[in-house]
């Protein structure tokens, strides 16, 4: 854990990690607009007032290189405002290390009821299906009146 | 005793919509193995700090250029879908689980990528008939 924990440091320490994190939030924003809005690329280049070459790039590459003010255009463009925080390192790190905590708590209750499930399947069991908010894990819950 | 165990993936925001896991071998995650290597590179560690990003994105089901994220076409080798994720010469190769969530099975570089996909393959295949 410690060589994993200080690998993901590692990673949210590199300048690319969170430029790409810039990329994909204003690609996702602009093809849900472009699709939403039924445009093709001309028309989108129209709307933003880009070349159609640089908004093939775009789409194409998902790069989008462009300077703060460009973006924060193009962002309000696509009906998004491009609100971003700065966070402390290192309460940024320990959200994450709890966050994870939960998740591996929860993954291993779905991992004791997926088993139970199974066990019980042979069994006259009621299947409870549970779905969590921010996940697609299911929590299959077997009880069993026997 | 199933030789294969899924961890949740370290390397990863927990956060994501879509759960991202790392496929463990006799314990040992196939992935870190790699990852360990590619931080220590100053050449590799920007690129691999790009894949991972990308791997999130999709992971809360973002739209993505198929140039840095794509469905591999594998046929009827697999039943599920396997995805490879690329930023430079580092790809990383996982696959989708019903109720699991994504699975990154390994990494690695360009160079390789034919050998890695039959790896990759092969690896899945194993961990549902070792199931």
């Amino acid at each position: 854990m410690t060589n994993n924990s200080s690998n993901r440091e590692q990673i949210l320490n590199q300048p690319a990690y969170w430029v790409e994190n810039i990329n994909a939030f204003l690609y996702d924003a602009i093809v849900g607009y472009m699709e939403d809005n039924n445009l093709n690329q001309k028309q989108l280049a129209k709307h933003l007032d880009l070349s159609t070459g640089r908004v093939s790039q775009i789409l194409n590459d998902g790069e989008i290189n462009y300077s703060i003010e460009k973006i924060v255009e193009i962002a309000l463009k696509v009906g998004k405002f491009p609100n971003f925080k700065f966070e402390n390192k290192e309460a940024y790190l320990a959200k994450e290390k709890k966050e994870l905590e939960k998740k591996h708590t929860e993954y291993q209750f779905y991992l004791v009821y997926n088993n139970t499930f199974k066990e019980s399947k042979s069994k006259e069991a009621k299947i409870i299906t549970l779905k969590t908010r921010e996940t697609t894990q299911t929590l299959q819950v077997a009880l069993n009146y026997g | 005793m199933s030789k294969y165990s899924l961890i949740l993936s370290p390397h990863i925001v927990p956060t994501t919509k879509i759960v991202v896991h790392e496929l463990c071998k006799d314990g040992e995650s196939l992935f870190n193995k790699f990852a360990d290597e590619i931080v220590k590179d100053a050449n590799l560690i920007s690129k691999f700090a790009k894949v991972i990003s990308i791997i999130e994105h999709s992971a809360n089901r973002m739209k993505m250029p198929q140039t840095k994220f794509k469905q591999l076409e594998v046929g009827k080798q697999v039943s599920c879908k396997v995805y490879e994720a690329k930023a430079g010469i580092i790809r990383v190769y996982m696959f989708a689980e019903k109720h699991t969530g994504r699975i990154i099975v390994l990494g690695g570089k360009k160079n390789n990528q034919d050998k890695d996909i039959k790896l990759v393959i092969r690896t899945i295949k194993d961990y549902y008939n070792d199931k």
